[in-house]
């Protein structure tokens, strides 16, 4: 049997929706008939969820959108537990303000994603736009914990004003990386251009690869360091990375630069590089 | 020679129908970790030294047990030692002080909580502050660690550990024909009681020869010694050791729940008087205050039931 799921009907594919609060937690307790009558908010209308999208019951272990679900914002918002899967890729503010449970987006997500995550884990097998965990508009801060692990590449400014929690980019990333980051950790596999961490205050940012990274000028100069907390961060993304991955991570000498000291700031880069194959 | 009543032997030897009579405590559990197993030794050596008694020590504390790499939180290796202390706030004021004089101090250690729960007390959050403003908090996995620079690289140490209710002063008593067959007789207990978890026994090498009775002639001492087990007054006091025993020594245990002391001690027990004819063992007994000051009592006969 199948798990729950809710499926786009297609005439609303280009309709700008609201999905905050269609998660797990608050969906898979209630019958078909109160779920039916659920109300998301469509072109800034409500509407009843039947309204908008096909309901298939199933086994209530998990719960399961799809469809065209460009349009839709903030899936996931809300979220505090359980597993929701996305089959397909998703508008704007992904993870908003979701404080548990498990996220998993096939496909790439909008601007904003994780960035008022506070818990849980997001995972996007595509790409992410800009401000990804980074601090949306009128707010200080970006991400406040949790995990946003990306397969692909990462839009501008990724983790602006981040405050807290791990965000791992398997691709490449846009201008703006980490700028006045606050703290957390965000783990960089692909290319970034030049300038990185501008102004940020404290956390790790760790880039991976062989060549040497250009520092900004408020960094101090990359010297080789043994860190002995990098065993537990890895650790906890063991399960989460894949093997190539994990050994990039784990078999690498460490570079430390501190700053950005321009701005005060005693954030770290490392430099994990990576160990050529003889 | 007033005469107890035994209920059973083993391998020959008197059980005592007695009890031991433990007090509540609380306690907590950390994992010292290290750049090689001789640092971590050290470590928990140090932080766990002049912890036998909260009578006048604050806590008691020793090494629980090494750690497999699999168990080690940094994949280090790892020694798990427990603390135990009379209230939460004197088992902070304990724990704080000697994680940062005798773990902080020690090359390449890193200090970790042992056990998980909603009753926490304060570890690396206070010893953060060694940093002086250059201390990173880190959070990982919901867990928070600081890193503080220290003049080797940087010690991390959890924010806060957990504490559970627990229980101080399990205790028995080997009475053997002579101090080295007691001797040898502990030490044959303290050999299987160190394979079990969730026990220490905080005394040197596991065993105290100064058994203590509550109060004394002199009122500004709480504690003095047990004279009824003393075998140089056994003319004088109604002395409780049978005729033959040249010497009494105390394994005390702590341990954090019931059923861990009851099962050190049937261990610990068992093993000594297995080789305890060859060390002129002669009988097995509890320590008790008459079971008016502590609320749990481990009948001897209970626990080889």
């Amino acid at each position: 049997m199948s798990s729950l799921t809710l499926t786009l009907r297609a005439d609303l594919d280009q309709q700008r929706m609201d999905l905050h609060g269609i998660v797990p937690d608050r969906v898979l307790p209630l019958s078909v008939g109160d779920l039916a009558k659920l109300p998301i908010s469509v072109s800034g209308r409500a509407c009843p969820l039947a309204e908008v999208f096909e309901i298939s019951d199933g086994q209530r272990d998990r719960l399961v959108l799809r469809g065209a679900l460009a349009s839709a914002d903030r899936v996931g918002g809300g979220m505090r537990e359980g597993l929701l899967i996305v089959e397909s890729s998703v508008g704007h503010r992904l993870a908003d303000r979701m404080s548990g449970g498990e996220l998993c987006v096939c496909g790439d997500a909008g601007h904003y994603a994780s960035a008022q995550q506070r818990g849980g884990l997001v995972t996007i097998s595509g790409n992410v736009g800009d401000f990804c965990a980074a601090a949306p508009p009128n707010s200080r801060r970006g991400m406040q914990g949790g995990q946003c692990l990306v397969e692909g590449s990462a839009g501008q400014f990724l983790a602006y004003r981040m405050r807290r929690g791990t965000v791992v980019i398997g691709g490449n990333v846009a201008e703006g990386c980490a700028a006045s980051m606050v703290a957390g950790t965000v783990v960089l596999f692909g290319e970034f251009p030049f300038p990185l961490a501008v102004g940020m205050r404290r956390g790790t940012v760790i880039v991976v690869g062989a060549d040497k990274p250009p520092m900004h000028v408020g960094f101090t100069p990359l010297e080789s360091i043994e860190l002995s907390y990098l065993p537990l961060l890895f650790d906890s993304l063991r399960t989460k990375l894949t093997a190539d991955q994990m050994r990039l991570l784990t078999e690498a000498e460490t570079y430390r630069a501190l700053g950005d000291r321009a701005s005060g700031g005693l954030g770290e880069v490392l430099w994990l590089a990576e160990q050529q194959q003889t | 020679m007033t005469d107890f009543p035994t209920f059973t032997q083993i391998n020959g030897i008197d059980i005592e129908d007695s009890f031991a009579e433990a007090f509540p405590m609380t306690a907590t559990r950390l994992i010292i970790t290290a750049e090689d197993r001789y640092w971590a030794l050290r470590a928990a050596e140090a932080m766990t030294g002049f912890a036998t008694s909260v009578i006048a020590c604050g806590c008691e504390a020793s090494i629980e047990r090494e750690l497999s790499q699999a168990q080690s939180p940094d994949g280090r290796p790892a020694i798990a030692v427990l603390v135990f202390s009379i209230s939460s706030k004197e088992l902070e004021k304990q724990v704080v002080r000697r994680v940062g004089q005798c773990v902080l101090t020690c090359p390449s250690t890193s200090v970790f909580a042992g056990m998980t729960g909603e009753k926490q007390i304060a570890l690396g959050s206070k010893l953060r502050y060694f940093g002086d403003g250059f201390q990173i908090s880190k959070v990982i996995g919901g867990r928070r660690f600081w890193r503080v620079p220290v003049m080797d690289g940087e010690f991390v140490c959890e924010a806060q550990t957990a504490r559970t209710s627990a229980i101080g002063g399990g205790n028995f008593l080997v009475l053997s024909e002579s101090l080295s067959g007691a001797l040898r007789a502990c030490e044959t207990a303290m050999d299987a009681m160190r394979q079990l978890t969730n026990v220490i026994m905080p005394f040197p090498g596991g065993v105290a020869r100064s058994g203590s009775k509550v109060g004394s002639k002199y009122k500004w001492l709480t504690a003095s010694t047990n004279h009824v087990y003393c075998p140089t007054l056994r003319p004088i006091t109604a002395s409780r050791l049978p005729p033959g025993v040249g010497a009494a020594l105390e394994v005390v245990i702590d341990g954090l729940t019931e059923a861990d002391v009851a099962r050190a001690m049937r261990v610990g027990i068992k093993a000594a008087c297995e080789a305890g004819t060859r060390y002129g063992l002669r009988r097995v007994t509890a320590g008790n205050y008459g079971g008016k000051l502590g609320q749990y009592h481990f009948h001897l006969k209970d626990i080889l039931a």
